[in-house]
């Protein structure tokens, strides 16, 4: 048997009513694989990640992680099997410190089969989630914002707990959608420190519809376009292939 | 550690300053201790709104089946009413457990309405459906039938006082160390954002299911206290007008939080027994009082208790050089 | 089989179909077009009954009392809307509900304070009983079945033939469309509910001869029209009618064959639909809280 990838798409194809969102795509993901997925809006890129982790489900094809098939589980489960993601509409508790967030990310991380009775008798306060928090926090820089409530922080740092939050759980392979979008320069700037710092020796798969940015974090790139992933490789490789330079360097170009 | 002490101490203070406005208002003695057991029907009305933003209209029949189960076993088959009380907290439990995969999937107004239903279903079986167990209108009496207990003759009105006390004090640390547990977050988590709950792993039906469940059985301990206060049951206790009261209670103390229930039942109580001296029904009362607490004051009666002593605390910080709370 | 009972329990049934679709009509189209569960509906149609008691006692004619009905409940109709509930169209389902039942407690109040406690009887319009079969049966319950089916192919036309009927359409399949239209939603969202409330008045005017008015008739009255909303599917005015018409024959077999069933038949009803089928006979398909799949 030859080397399993983390994560196996083959001929996935998703669509909302006559519109094919995803068509036929097959892709592979290898452990310690940073890839970037570019492509203009509505390529079928966030539809492609919500299919891998399980927010939709495929019409055909099928999904496999570290060979095994995923392709009708829950979300909740492919978590379990190490598949973590972030939303480009970033997804947080708003209404719990950020301390929380993170203390609730880490402590799913321990408890690997959903809801056991420990859920009640641990608090927040346990030694290990307090150490691993703060140690993420630190990472991130937020420290300082530990007790604030999440819903009076700026969009900014929102995203960075999201992704802080992604990491607390050790996840075995990452998705990130669109990590940078409604950023600021310096925001991105900081997120681009952060996950350069994080993504060493670890799988991650980030979409972006801008190029600019992925260039100094990514090792592969791959171009989706109406529903299909036209090219994969390095990243020169794939930015020289003749349909990328087609479709996609026009719109590049323009920016 | 300090958390860990708060748990404890913030119930204690509260159970203590009770049992001491016990001996300076000796005249209001019962109408404490149906505070502090309308308290446990709050609080289980607050899980489901207050932590998991769920609205239903029928939480008295939970009360009921509690109330219920307690008064069959003491007028028919047993005589220990601890024992009795056990058995209507099982039995919340047992209704919460088999109910819950079938209501939780259900949309939110879709809930709110079954529970409706449900308690008009309840007050039919146990008014016309059972009435050669529970006598219909004209209730269960078994007042004589409850047994002295060890330690503590709870058919003394003082002695069930210290009883629902100590009752109080356990649930109440209990829902304190609820609140900072992992399980106390995932309510409130669940609430804003389930989506992202199921991304992080988080098998959120359970969830919703065990929240379902301590609802379930917080207001069946309450109606079972009820039913050994009073020494009877009848099926008024679970009339779907009474969903009402419980939900403006929960809103007026202040919801999602451990010590809202007990001040939403001190305060509805209290305008209850205030009003009932002038007005005989007091739906206005209640309906006016919603409005404005839902309109003007969002964090109820706690909410409110704790902004102002957050103004004080925070005043003490700012002076040792801190930065102010953000706003947006 | 005693064909005298079967057919006046189906009359009787009619009666309460008819009486069932003027009251949970307006929380019909809450649901559909403004997204708001609201509760405060009850009140109209209690408001409505007691008119129907205070023309009707001091002038004995019941057309007038109809029409006090009508006018007032669609008054309280634009008072509500206007000065309270278009606050909290953007709000979350749980709020407006909380609210809207607030509404109808302080409305029952209110009716406490004008009419007292007691029950009031409303003396019947009609004594005529005509044949079906060689049964005799009251024409007065026939008529309120007639009215309702009236005001359903009103409302019908309303929606499919006019100008504000589309644009209701477009608003209830997507709100957010009909604004992109320029077309003021706000004011479409009172004129309906004005409309709503007035045939809620409606319905409690014309049932009040039938029963006591009282000043907790709306609440059994609110689970029931909540019952045919949810059975109906949301936001469906043939669903509506068609729940209407089913649950009236139940509540009336029901009292047929054991009298207190005929409270509680409906209860089970719709127990037993929400579980099978959660999005009710003619309903479209909604996520359960936020779950998703």
């Amino acid at each position: 048997m030859g080397i399993t990838a983390a994560i196996t798409a083959k001929g996935v194809t998703k669509k909302f009513g006559d519109f094919i969102a995803v068509d036929h795509v097959d892709f592979e993901l290898f452990d310690n694989e940073v890839v970037g997925v570019i492509g203009p809006n509505g390529a079928g890129k966030t539809t492609f990640i919500n299919l891998i982790t399980g927010l939709y489900m495929p019409d055909e094809g099928a999904l496999y992680a570290h060979g095994r098939e995923i392709t009708g589980l829950k979300p909740e489960v492919r978590v379990g099997m190490g598949i973590a993601r972030t939303f480009q509409l970033v997804h947080v508790f708003d209404n719990l410190s950020v301390f929380e967030n993170l203390g609730l990310s880490y402590y799913r991380r321990l408890e690997k089969k959903g809801v056991p009775a420990g859920i009640f008798l641990a608090t927040m306060n346990r030694k290990d989630i307090q150490e691993h928090v703060l140690d993420t926090l630190r990472l991130l820089e937020l420290e300082s914002l530990k007790d604030e409530l999440v819903g009076n922080l700026p969009l900014g740092s929102k995203k960075k707990l999201e992704l802080a939050m992604a990491f607390m759980s050790d996840p075995r392979v990452l998705m990130l959608d669109e990590p940078f979008s409604g950023l600021g320069d310096t925001e991105i700037a900081e997120v681009t420190d952060v996950l350069k710092r994080y993504i060493r020796e670890r799988t991650v798969l980030i979409i972006e519809h801008k190029l600019s940015r992925l260039t100094e974090i990514v090792e592969k790139l791959a171009v989706m376009h109406e529903g299909k992933i036209i090219a994969c490789g390095d990243c020169d490789e794939t930015l020289n292939h003749p349909e990328v330079r087609r479709v996609y360097w026009k719109i590049e170009n323009k920016e | 550690m300090n958390k860990k002490v708060k748990t404890v101490l913030g119930p204690f203070i509260l159970v203590v300053l009770l049992s001491i406005s016990r001996y300076l208002f000796s005249s209001k003695m019962t109408f404490i201790t149906e505070i502090a057991i309308y308290s446990l029907f709050v609080m289980g009305n607050n899980i489901l709104y207050g932590y998991l933003g769920m609205v239903s209209f029928g939480q008295p029949f939970y009360l009921s089946i509690g109330a219920w189960t307690s008064a069959i076993f003491l007028a028919y088959i047993g005589h220990n009413p601890i024992l009795a009380m056990l058995l209507g907290i099982a039995g919340g439990v047992i209704t919460g457990f088999v109910l819950g995969p079938f209501f939780i999937r259900l949309r939110g107004d879709y809930f709110a309405l079954i529970n409706a239903a449900l308690c008009a279903i309840g007050v039919f079986v146990f008014q016309k459906l059972l009435i050669g167990i529970t006598r219909g209108e004209d209730g269960l009496w078994f007042r004589t039938q409850m047994s002295r207990v060890r330690l503590l003759d709870i058919r003394l009105p003082n002695n069930f006082f210290f009883f629902v006390m100590i009752i109080f004090f356990i649930v109440l640390v209990l829902y304190s160390h609820m609140n900072n547990s992992v399980l106390g977050s995932s309510f409130k988590a669940l609430k804003v954002n389930e989506r992202k709950m199921r991304f992080l792993g988080f098998d959120t039906f359970r969830i919703r299911w065990i929240g379902f469940i301590l609802a379930s059985a917080l207001s069946s301990l309450s109606g079972s206290l009820y039913a050994l206060n009073l020494g009877f049951v009848n099926p008024s206790l679970g009339e779907t007008h009474r969903a009402a009261e419980v939900l403006v209670a929960t809103l007026l103390g202040g919801s999602g939080t451990v010590y809202g229930p007990f001040f939403g039942a001190l305060g509805f109580l209290g305008i209850k027994d205030l009003v009932s001296r002038w007005v005989t029904r007091w739906e206005l009362v209640v309906g006016v009082i919603t409005l404005i607490v839902m309109f003007r004051f969002s964090k109820g009666i706690w909410g409110g208790i704790r902004k102002v002593s957050l103004k004080i605390y925070d005043r003490d910080e700012r002076s040792a050089g801190r930065c102010g709370r953000q706003r947006s | 089989m005693n064909l005298n009972l079967w057919i006046t329990s189906l009359v009787y049934g009619l009666s309460m179909s008819g009486v069932l679709f003027l009251v949970s009509v307006g929380i019909s189209i809450g649901f559909g077009l403004m997204r708001i569960v609201n509760m405060e509906q009850m009140v109209y149609y209690t408001f409505g009954a007691y008119m129907a008691y205070t023309i009707v006692t001091s002038t004995g004619s019941f057309l007038l009392g109809i029409i006090a009905a009508v006018a007032v409940a669609a008054a309280l109709g634009i008072i509500v809307e206007t000065q309270l509930l278009r606050r909290v169209y953007s709000r979350e389902m749980m709020f407006t509900m909380v609210v809207t039942f607030s509404v109808f407690l302080i409305g029952i109040g209110i009716i406490q304070y004008i009419w007292g406690l007691d029950p009031k009887p409303v003396a019947s319009p009609m004594e005529t009983m005509i044949r079906i079969v060689r049964v005799k049966v009251p024409l007065y319950r026939l008529l309120i079945f007639a009215v309702a089916i009236l005001v359903y192919i009103g409302i019908q036309l309303l929606l499919n033939r006019t100008i504000m009927g589309k644009a209701i359409r477009a608003g209830i399949e997507n709100p957010n469309n009909v604004q992109g239209l320029g077309i003021n939603i706000y004011k479409i969202f009172t004129i309906m509910f004005v409309i709503a409330s007035g045939i809620a008045g409606l319905g409690g005017a014309l049932y009040a001869p039938l029963i006591m008015v009282g000043p907790y008739m709306g609440w059994d009255m609110l689970l029931f029209a909540f019952i045919t909303v949810i059975l109906g599917g949301l936001g469906s005015i043939k669903g509506t009618m068609v729940s209407a018409l089913i649950l009236g024959q139940v509540m009336a077999l029901g009292g047929t064959l054991w009298a207190p069933l005929a409270y509680i038949a409906p209860f089970i009803v719709m127990f037993l639909v929400i579980l099978v089928k959660p999005t009710g006979l003619f309903g479209v398909r909604g996520t359960a809280f936020g779950f998703e799949s």
